[in-house]
């Protein structure tokens, strides 16, 4: 149903759109919450988790109890679930999608509850289901009622192979979650402490360990955790080099320049009584050269760090780029960008820009200044003499931003290059920049 | 004071850039005293028409040019100094447009070099012209190229101006000063952004590319113009202006020769071909009244010399004729005696008391305007005929200018001021088909908009800006433009977006300004289904008819048509005109041509349908305010109701010359989009009461113009139409199966669906047979049942999904041995799975598989045969399969092949809907006049005239027939997504009864669809 229908039906509808990245992280943090139920954890079709529970029906006093902390543990986590159980994960799967509750305990027990169950709820292509629709086929039921050879030769065998599995009478290999590698070291101070030099030296025998971490396994980090531990199990979080991924694969080496100068700059609660390191691993960006530890990094990397060194002195916000913007209006001909290097790298709109710059100074006033006249002349500092223009610039409606001036290069008796101008609706004269 | 002359001027013709209509430019470049105006679009000439209306208006001298961006970057003005100039300029736009897709151009250097000394050059110089291409320029264009020198206070024109003018010395090409106008006033420069903004695709704010940086680049006032450019500069554009003598009053179009065979001038021919159809018409010989009016009208086209309009379109009848397609002519020359004698139309002028020369005059100037139609499938080869006989060089469509409506002015600015999707769903959601020309407020407020916030102030502003605007050439239905020359010495011809066809960039209203010719080659569905019906008597039955041998006057077809059952009947089968038939009761074929004028958005608007009415039924006195005003409407009882009452009008009773009156037809025509009837109204009602006419009289006639409007429809197209109505009324009155079955075969065409069609010849008694592979053709046939009787067997046409080559395979590979099953079927066809499934879907495998889930089963299972092995058989075991309901079978049948030959999906419904209170439409025809009732039936048809009010007109359907529901404006807009959405309308209404004619006011609406679960009925929507 396209957009426009929806808002016919439903004025009032919040539109939002779908993320299925973010949804596959979400399910993929659940499989690692559930492993704690068991070690055999499959997803199906981006929406299902399948848990094998026969082994920890013991360890959880059974089925009943089980599922209560499943369910009770998702709706904590901010999940809305819907739970079956079956003796075949295909049928499980199928008993969930159609909101089947009730638990099936033997292979007799799954032919009844799935012969019910409508076609739409297997998720097989709509033109399989369509077809069994047009056959008057409409449950699961219907379908292992067909003849099995005709029923492949029309449908597939997948279609054949799932209906098997799911009634117990063919094996369902499915692929497992595998838990991400996380580097974790703790360290506990001899004592108290709040001296940086202190902290820092202890923080380097982890960065250390970290390092031979990474070396042994070719991995990279892209953000390290840091947490200091105070007396009463209070922490302090640092995270370095978080929060800009763009940035290349942070060395450990850079990693204490980092922590100092954010250690410099914080006042820390507590006395310090123990540190840890995590982070997780990244396998996907192994370093070309395994000097991660102070030296000089490749010239791109070292602008990087430059801007990890400002970020982590000045604060995230205090450090933008300037861009270039195509518009006639010089108080909108620029804006801020966050990360200045994406920007220079990329041209983006100024590339096919129209607009020719002519000359423009480089400095631009935050706010137009009024200009003084004398005997009707502009004048700052001395009255004004024009020397190039108008140049008219009419633009700016659109935003209700609209202006109408005719720009002039002036300068005044003590030889100042000025950029002024005059609004054409009132006559008066601004400053808006000055040549250097 | 220097003298100026804009040389370098666009329109919004070059669409999405000039800012300005034509005539705009053309009023403002007038009052500021200009000395002339070229209009220069970019590559095109499609505005200049109406910029020459304009210019003659205004006294302004206006020149004629076009602007170039060549392959190469190169930029140039060419403006026509004369005839051959102007001819090159034409051809030069040709060759660009030709050269590429739809909608762009491609010109090259070469293209240039041969221009004549008649086309004088600008050059709009780059930021850093090159000398090389000066010397080109000097070398092509010696002597009459300049360099444009176009300042738009960019902050360093001083010296820009310096640059152009020591460039221009150095090599040799003088200079001038130019403009490069796209708006005709500095207040577009908001529309002229927003234009730029929709052509790239970038909203505003987002990125300012490509947008000027101000607003100078409109007409400016002869002041700033000497303030900006030294007088030398001025003088020469007037010099260049003067250099110019070409004016589109020049052009002199001449009609093709060809159609005269040595040794005949144009007349004798005529007089030769009319006088052999006078033989033909007459075989007795024909009455010496005839004889005169024949010579009479003969003498009046020669005196206009419209001989070779008359042999053009007589050439194309002959040709039809020949390939047996069935047309007919229409139009103010077409009811003429010479037109009959020719065959163009059927309709015999003795019938008709028409006089020729009320269509034709000698004070209007103009081509007379004969349009034809043509079974609509068959156009196609005659439109190929006459690029066959005259060759493309010399015939071509007229263009249609499309222009920007509502929907698509609010859907382009709302992205250029950077509206979400979304949110332009919102707004352009709440503009239905039914919506007016302009957008109102409260539209945008229904939409969730403040009208009052700035954006949606700037969004409004704008949009009315815009509607209006040309948006792009399209082609028109079917006018051709015929010429001696090659066309493009006359007017650019530029690809259309059907491959193959070729439109000139003029529409119509430049045409009938310039005085070409056009013949409207049009499509009718109506002639189609009578010429199949036609065809099938004379295959079945051995009876020939033609469109003049059907017997005349059968008071059984009037009964007929008297009492409105007349689905399928041309024209009289709208719900309006059925409304309209039991109280006009037609005896005769005159009341056929009124009744087709009648019910026109004109004549109802203009007050004129009742008192028609009236005065037909004796309720009310004919009388008329003079013998003049009594010639004139005698054949209507006194009330106006053609077109041409109303110029005669004018004339009889306002003293306007028919030259005159026909200036009112055209401004009638168009007041509705741009108004300008107010000095005719002044006149008409001044002439009226210096002839003695009341005020009140005055008035009536000058508000019932207003109400004919665009929408006046002429007595002499009427004329034709009720020939058609007359033709199809009898074959449904008389062959029913046949007629049916041609108009099914001829579908989509008329108000109504198969399913309605089938319905209402079952009732008439025609046995219908569905749809069956061992039965069935492509086509809908009859059936022999006894000698004389025919059913009706449905055709695979009606299959959707189903292609029409593999309906006749199917139909050419049974060739007398039946398919014995699916897969049989399937070898021997050939047809793929998806193909087979259409069938199974509509029921069609019945027979050789059982019912649909069998049959779709075999269908999945059918084994395409292998080149080389034989078909492997496969035994297998018989399926468990459920037999579909009866429900699940009539929704089936609908959602294939749009009706069904089972029970009305209401007789279904029916025990439920009876315990909700809801009346079948046969219990409410046995109700009172203003009894409340609730009703419900399936939604087959809404329609929404424009000149009913705001009034919605929807059909419903039930198993025992239909209900006429009339929903006023204010429950339309309260309950609009019941009335738009709802296939099954359920209705709280107030019965209202009119002599036979029954009407459910609703004063409350319900959507029962979820009724129909998972039925697919279609509505068709007219606005």
């Amino acid at each position: 149903m396209p957009v426009s229908s929806a808002l016919a039906l439903a004025p009032d509808l919040v539109i939002e759109s779908r993320s299925v990245p973010l949804e596959a992280i979400a399910l993929t943090r659940l499989a690692i919450w559930a492993s704690q139920f068991t070690p055999t954890v499959s997803s199906s079709a981006g929406n299902a988790l399948l848990l094998e529970i026969q082994g920890s029906l013991r360890l959880f006093d059974g089925f009943e109890a089980l599922q209560t902390r499943v369910a009770e543990g998702l709706v904590a986590l901010g999940h809305e679930a819907r739970i079956a159980c079956a003796p075949t994960a295909r049928a499980a799967l199928w008993l969930a999608r159609a909101s089947v509750y009730r638990p099936v305990r033997t292979i007799v027990e799954v032919r009844q509850a799935l012969a019910r169950i409508h076609i739409r709820h297997l998720e097989w292509p709509e033109r399989t289901v369509q077809a069994l629709l047009q056959m008057g086929v409409t449950t699961v039921g219907d379908c292992v009622r067909l003849p099995r050879e005709g029923f492949a030769r029309r449908l597939g065998p997948a279609c054949l192979r799932q209906l098997d599995q799911a009634y117990g009478r063919h094996p369902e290999p499915r692929q497992l979650h595998v838990l991400p590698v996380r580097f974790s070291a703790e360290l506990e101070l001899p004592m108290e402490t709040t001296v940086v030099s202190v902290l820092l030296d202890s923080f380097n025998q982890l960065f250390q360990r970290l390092r031979q971490s990474l070396e042994s396994r070719q991995a990279s980090v892209r953000s390290v955790r840091c947490v200091l531990t105070h007396p009463g199990g209070q922490e302090t979080d640092l995270y370095l080099g978080a929060g800009h991924a763009a940035g290349p694969p942070t060395g450990t080496g850079l990693l204490s320049g980092l922590l100092l100068l954010r250690l410099e700059a914080m006042t820390l609660p507590a006395p310090v009584t123990g540190l840890a390191v995590q982070a997780d691993l990244d396998f996907r960006q192994v370093l070309a050269g395994i000097d991660l530890l102070g030296k000089d990094l490749q010239p791109d990397g070292g602008l990087h760090a430059l801007l990890e060194r400002l970020r982590a002195r000045l604060g995230v916000q205090s450090v933008q780029g300037l861009a270039l913007r195509a518009e006639h209006r010089p108080e909108s001909a620029w804006r801020a960008v966050a990360d200045p290097l994406a920007a220079s790298g990329s041209k983006g709109d100024t590339s096919e820009a129209c607009i020719v710059v002519r000359s423009r100074p480089l400095w631009l006033l935050p706010v137009p200044e009024s200009l003084g006249l004398i005997n009707g002349r502009p004048a700052w500092h001395g009255l004004l003499a024009l020397e190039r223009g108008p140049e008219r610039i009419e633009s700016g409606w659109w935003d209700g931003g609209d202006v109408r001036r005719d720009y002039y290069r002036a300068s005044n008796p003590q030889g100042a290059m000025l950029w002024v101008y005059t609004d054409l609706r009132t006559q008066a004269w601004y400053l808006q920049g000055i040549f250097g | 004071m220097s003298a100026y002359a804009e040389l370098h001027c666009i329109s919004n013709f070059t669409f999405l850039r000039g800012a300005s209509h034509p005539a705009e430019l053309v009023g403002r470049a007038a009052a500021l005293g200009y000395r002339a105006l070229a209009l220069t679009d970019e590559c095109s000439v499609a505005g200049i028409v109406r910029a020459h209306v304009a210019a003659r208006d205004h006294a302004l001298r206006l020149l004629i040019g076009s602007e170039f961006r060549l392959a190469d970057g190169l930029c140039l003005v060419v403006l026509a100094a004369d005839r051959e100039g102007y001819a090159a300029l034409c051809g030069l736009i040709t060759r660009g447009r030709r050269a590429a897709e739809k909608g762009s151009y491609l010109v090259v250097r070469s293209d240039f070099e041969q221009l004549p000394a008649g086309c004088l050059v600008l050059w709009l110089p780059p930021e850093f012209p090159e000398s090389r291409d000066a010397s080109w320029l000097q070398k092509h264009f010696s002597g009459r190229i300049w360099l444009a020198v176009e300042l738009h206070a960019d902050g360093d024109e001083a010296s820009r101006r310096t640059q152009l003018v020591a460039f221009a010395e150095e090599a040799g090409i003088p200079p001038v000063a130019a403009g490069a106008v796209h708006m005709h006033v500095r207040g577009r420069r908001a529309m002229q952004d927003t234009l730029t903004a929709i052509r790239r695709k970038s909203p505003l704010g987002s990125s300012s590319t490509g947008l000027y940086p101000n607003g100078e680049r409109h007409l400016r006032t002869l002041t700033e113009l000497q303030r900006i450019y030294p007088d030398p500069l001025l003088a020469a554009t007037v010099q260049i202006a003067e250099r110019m003598h070409f004016s589109l009053d020049e052009l002199r179009y001449q009609y093709p020769r060809e159609l005269v065979p040595p040794g005949h001038t144009p007349a004798s021919w005529l007089r030769y071909r009319t006088l052999q159809g006078v033989g033909e018409r007459w075989p007795a010989g024909a009455s010496p009244d005839i004889l005169k009016l024949v010579d009479r009208e003969l003498q009046l086209i020669s005196e206009l010399r419209y001989e070779a309009y008359f042999l053009t379109v007589d050439d194309l009848v002959c040709f039809a004729r020949s390939q047996g397609i069935l047309c007919q002519g229409r139009g103010s020359a077409a009811n003429s005696a010479v037109c009959f004698c020719l065959g163009i139309t059927e309709v015999d002028p003795a019938h008709m008391s028409l006089l020729f020369e009320r269509f034709m005059s000698r004070e209007r100037n103009e081509p007379p305007d004969i349009d034809v139609d043509f079974e609509h499938e068959r156009r196609e080869e005659v439109i190929q005929y006459i690029y066959t006989r005259y060759g493309r060089d010399r015939a071509a469509l007229t263009a249609t200018v499309i222009t920007y409506c509502p929907r698509s002015a609010l859907r382009d600015v709302g992205r250029a001021l950077g509206l979400s999707e979304a949110q332009l769903s919102r707004v352009t959601r709440n503009l239905h088909w039914w919506d007016g020309r302009s957008v109102a407020p409260e539209r945008i407020r229904e939409a969730g908009f403040d009208p009052a916030s700035p954006l949606m102030h700037r969004l409004v502003m704008l949009v009315g800006q815009l509607i209006g605007f040309p948006r792009h050439l399209s082609q028109h239905v079917g006018g051709f433009v015929i010429a001696e020359e090659p066309l493009c010495r006359l007017v650019p011809i530029e690809n259309a977006s059907m491959v193959d066809r070729t439109v000139i960039q003029w529409d119509k209203d430049d045409l009938d300004e310039m005085g070409l010719l056009k013949v409207d080659v049009l499509a009718l569905g109506m002639l189609s289904a009578i010429r199949r019906t036609f065809t099938l008597l004379r295959e079945h039955k051995g009876r020939e008819l033609s469109l003049h041998t059907v017997p005349a006057e059968d008071p059984a077809v009037y009964a007929m048509i008297s009492r409105a059952d007349t689905m399928g009947v041309f024209q009289i089968e709208s719900r309006a005109q059925m409304a309209m038939l039991p109280r006009l009761k037609p005896r005769t074929y005159y009341d056929l041509v009124i009744e087709v004028a009648i019910i026109r958005p004109g004549p109802i608007q203009g007050d004129m349908v009742h008192p028609y009415l009236r005065r037909r039924n004796g309720e009310e006195p004919v009388t008329y305010p003079s013998p003049e005003v009594r010639q004139v409407l005698e054949r209507t009882l006194g009330v106006p109701i053609f077109q041409e009452q109303v110029m005669q009008l004018a004339v009889v009773a306002a003293g306007f010359t028919p030259g005159e009156a026909d200036q009112l037809r055209r401004a009638m025509a168009a007041w509705r989009r741009r108004g300008g009837l107010g000095h005719f109204e002044e006149r008409l009602i001044a002439g009226m009461q210096a002839r003695n006419y009341s005020m009140e009289f005055a008035r009536q006639i000058f508000n019932q113009i207003c109400g004919f409007g665009e929408y006046g429809f002429p007595e002499s197209h009427a004329a034709s139409f009720a020939l058609l109505v007359y033709v199809s009324a009898w074959l449904k009155q008389h062959e029913p199966a046949a007629f049916t079955c041609a108009l099914l075969n001829s579908q989509p065409m008329g108000f109504y669906a198969p399913s309605q069609l089938v319905q209402s010849a079952r009732r008439a008694g025609v046995e219908v047979r569905p749809v069956d592979v061992n039965r069935s053709a492509w086509d809908c046939t009859l059936e022999a049942t006894a000698p004389g009787q025919f059913a009706l067997r449905l055709g695979l046409r009606l299959v959707s999904g189903l292609k029409q080559g593999a309906g006749e395979q199917v139909a050419r590979q049974r060739a007398g041995q039946p398919y014995r099953t699916v897969q049989d079927l399937h070898e021997r066809t050939g047809l793929p799975r998806q193909e087979l499934g259409a069938l199974a879907a509509a029921g069609a495998l019945v027979g050789i598989a059982g019912h649909r889930h069998r049959a779709r089963w075999a269908v999945a299972g059918a084994e395409p045969p292998l080149p080389l092995l034989p078909v492997l058989h496969i035994a297998e075991g018989l399926p468990l399969l459920r037999a579909p309901t009866e429900a699940q079978d009539i929704a089936a049948d609908y959602q294939s092949l749009g009706l069904t030959l089972g029970r009305h999906p209401l007789a279904l419904l029916r025990a439920h809907l009876r315990r909700a209170a809801i009346s079948s439409a046969s219990e409410l025809q046995e109700a009172g006049n203003g009894v409340r009732v609730r009703a419900a039936g399936i939604v087959t048809m809404r329609q929404r005239p424009a000149s009913a009010g705001g009034v919605t007109f929807v059909t419903l359907e039930d198993e025992t027939g239909y209900i006429n529901l009339i929903v006023w404006r204010q429950l339309a807009e309260r309950q609009r997504r019941v009335l738009l959405e709802a296939r099954l309308l359920g209705v709280w209404g107030q019965l209202q009864r009119q002599g036979d004619v029954l009407h459910l006011v609703a004063r409350r609406l319900e959507d029962l669809s979820s009724l129909l679960g998972q039925l697919q009925t279609p509505s068709r929507d007219f606005s």
